[in-house]
């Protein structure tokens, strides 16, 4: 928290910094737009309001407006306070191929199991998503297992991995 | 008239309610004081032009039933008011309950028109705790008091904003006689965003309705409330019942009352209370009429939308220069946190010979009202209403540690308390056993150690330290409160339920609350 005539300067500059390293990490590589978001009230106050600022903006003086917009009054002779500093920063990823380099731990080895499908009783194979490689295909009646999720696929379907990873389900016929 | 479908009466209600909800949020977050901001020490309610009661949030029920009263005040000083207007008073005479309650009801116009022709959509009000309007003590409830001069700054229907804004001259002349002015000041401007806001999202129904249908729509809601609550009542045997119990002060202050109930009304008549008294648990009308709408509500069609229409079937006399019908100069400031609760404990005494089945036994019937604060170049005012035990009830035990009946307000953060004065908290716990054994147990109540960092004036008002919280149905009382001062030497003094003393730097305050009466025999 810091009195609004404090110099931010630095504080802002941080931040951008450190999302702009983040979007750079997660692969981007053209132009990335940062705008600063602010959280300030009057001291004595408990309540932040949030402001969009430009980069050399008054803070004090949008949150007078802020104020007046949600309270119908602003107090221009009170000291403002800001809270938090936010920073949001945009760009696009270009991705020239799909990951497809995910670890999914270690498979479990193929099995067989009898599940209820509707009202009747079926064999199905039992398959570790991480057991699949591109271009595999898994005909159903089949469960394929992961960490977070189980993928049903009936006896009708038949299941196969794309080049960016994704299970895609065909009916047959 | 016309008729509103069931759908569309649904959507209405809730609608004008979160007018009402909306308008306390906006009062506590842009409040100052902790009062407002983290107990929540306020109300807000929505009028039609004439000045009846619309809807209103699930805030204080001692103020949501004394400020129709308030908004009658205003419209009989000024005649119906102009958008743009917004009027403040405190006058427990003229529709207030104690003076640190400021109300400021604001006329709202529809949308567009010129100023002079601007159609009036009805009035919003808001009511708030401020911690200190001056009187002889830090917090404006001092023990000494023996009239209401010496309880602080009376504010009769006054214009506090118009069409040009704020009028600087009156909240000028409020926050002077504050010993917290700067705090009053945010706290003035923090109910003028509540009812900013409450006017804003009724000209939007407005616009969306129509101006025409909305005023329908306020009355069908009312008539609708009518008709559940006569229905509820109906249900309750005819008969008159009598109930008496005491204020603790002197020998003992008796309240009286008897309930009259035929067909689908109720009669409340408290002739036989005693007279009103040279200390500060005078309750005016309106707090004795919110006091009997609670228990009312409680009683008949707790769900019903709250507002006018659910009270026209309750008809409360009181003998005017009673100790429940206040006049002038009788001290009021106590009379809305403590006797309100006594009437309430009278009046369910009442009702539970009517509907044995319904009825819980006694709560800790007292708000623990801690004040402690000073003037001077370095002021501070705090003040708190310390939760304790519910009475048992038919249905289950009572709760431990809460906020019952006329109070509704939530406690200080010990962080918040510390952060804001020189105070210390060193116990904050529930109070085990000390709600009445039963079939259903009454609650628990709460001890509170707090110490002062400064010389300051501590101001103690409190009830059920002498005769405990009823149980009923053959249910134990509930165990009394106590209320010790920790000296800074250690040497520890029992006080008084009510009292106003001077502490040094290191004394500490022990409040204890009272536990809630049990329901049905213990096992």
């Amino acid at each position: 928290m810091a009195p609004v005539e404090e110099d931010l300067t630095g504080a802002w500059a941080a931040l951008e910094d450190q999302a702009r390293q983040e979007l750079h990490r997660q692969g981007v590589t053209g132009e990335i737009t940062v705008s600063r978001v602010a959280d300030a009230r009057y001291a004595g106050q408990s309540h932040e309001l949030r402001i969009t600022a430009a980069a050399d903006a008054d803070l004090a003086e949008l949150l007078h407006r802020a104020h007046q917009q949600a309270y119908g009054y602003a107090m221009p002779e009170e000291r403002v306070l800001v809270v938090t500093l936010r920073v949001v920063a945009r760009g696009e990823p270009v991705l020239s191929q799909p990951p497809g380099d995910w670890d999914q731990g270690q498979p479990a080895p193929e099995r067989s199991r009898e599940i209820g499908i509707g009202d009747q009783t079926v064999k199905a194979r039992v398959v570790s998503r991480a057991a699949l490689a591109t271009g595999d295909e898994v005909s159903g009646p089949a469960l394929i297992e992961q960490s977070d999720t189980t993928t049903l696929l009936d006896a009708d379907e038949v299941g196969v991995l794309d080049d960016a990873g994704n299970l895609v389900a065909h009916l047959h016929g | 008239m016309a008729e509103l479908s069931g759908v569309e009466l649904e959507v209405f209600r809730h609608a004008l309610a979160g007018v009402a909800e909306e308008m306390g949020v906006a009062l506590r977050r842009a409040a100052y004081s902790p009062n407002i901001k983290e107990r929540a020490d306020c109300s807000a309610a929505v009028f039609d032009p004439d000045g009846q009661m619309v809807a209103q949030a699930e805030h204080i029920p001692v103020h949501l039933g004394a400020m129709p009263a308030s908004v009658r005040a205003v419209l009989d000083t000024y005649g119906a008011l102009r958008p743009g207007q917004q009027v403040c008073v405190n006058d427990p005479y003229l529709g207030g309950t104690h003076l640190p309650d400021l109300t400021i009801v604001a006329a709202v116009g529809a949308a567009g028109g010129s100023q002079r022709d601007t159609v009036l959509l009805g009035y919003v009000a808001n009511r708030a705790h401020h911690a200190d309007v001056g009187g002889a003590a830090p917090g404006s409830m001092p023990a000494t008091a023996t009239e209401i001069a010496m309880e602080g700054v009376r504010i009769p229907p006054i214009l506090i904003a118009d069409a040009g804004g704020e009028r600087d001259d009156v909240v000028r002349l409020i926050a002077a006689n504050s010993r917290t002015p700067r705090e009053r000041r945010g706290d003035l401007r923090a109910q003028f965003a509540a009812n900013h806001v409450g006017a804003l999202r009724l000209r939007e129904l407005a616009s969306r309705m129509g101006t025409t249908r909305l005023h329908e729509a306020m009355a069908a809601v009312c008539d609708y409330s009518d008709r559940r609550v006569r229905i509820a009542v109906a249900e309750i045997p005819d008969g008159s019942y009598r109930n008496s119990d005491v204020l603790e002060i002197g020998a003992g202050v008796t309240i009286r009352a008897a309930v009259t109930i035929a067909g689908d009304e109720v009669s409340i008549d408290f002739e036989g209370t005693d007279p009103q008294i040279p200390v500060n648990l005078n309750a005016v009308f309106a707090v004795t009429l919110s006091s009997a709408m609670f228990v009312f509500r409680m009683l008949t069609d707790p769900d019903a939308p709250p507002n006018a229409g659910c009270y026209r079937s309750l008809h409360v006399r009181a003998p005017e220069g009673s100790v429940v019908h206040a006049t002038f100069p009788a001290p009021t400031a106590a009379g809305n946190v403590e006797t309100s609760q006594r009437i309430v404990d009278v009046l369910l005494g009442c009702f539970a010979q009517a509907i044995p089945d319904r009825v819980p036994a006694a709560s800790q019937g007292t708000m623990n009202n801690l004040l402690i604060g000073s003037g001077g170049d370095h002021p501070f005012s705090y003040y708190e209403t310390l939760g304790g035990g519910e009475g048992g009830t038919p249905g289950r035990p009572g709760m431990s540690g809460i906020h019952t009946g006329m109070t509704n307000t939530r406690n200080t953060p010990a962080e918040a308390m510390e952060l804001d004065y020189p105070l210390r908290v060193w116990r904050y716990e529930l109070r085990s056993h000390s709600g009445g054994a039963g079939a259903h147990p009454g609650g628990d109540g709460l001890i509170r150690e707090v110490e002062v960092l400064a010389d300051c004036t501590l101001t103690v008002q409190s009830e059920r330290r002498e005769h405990p919280p009823w149980g009923l149905r053959g249910g134990h009382p509930g165990a009394v409160g106590r209320n010790v001062l920790r000296r800074a030497d250690g040497t520890e003094e029992e006080l008084p339920g009510k009292g106003t003393w001077q502490l040094r730097r290191g004394d500490r305050v022990r409040i204890e609350t009272p536990g809630g009466g049990g329901w049905g025999s213990p096992a």
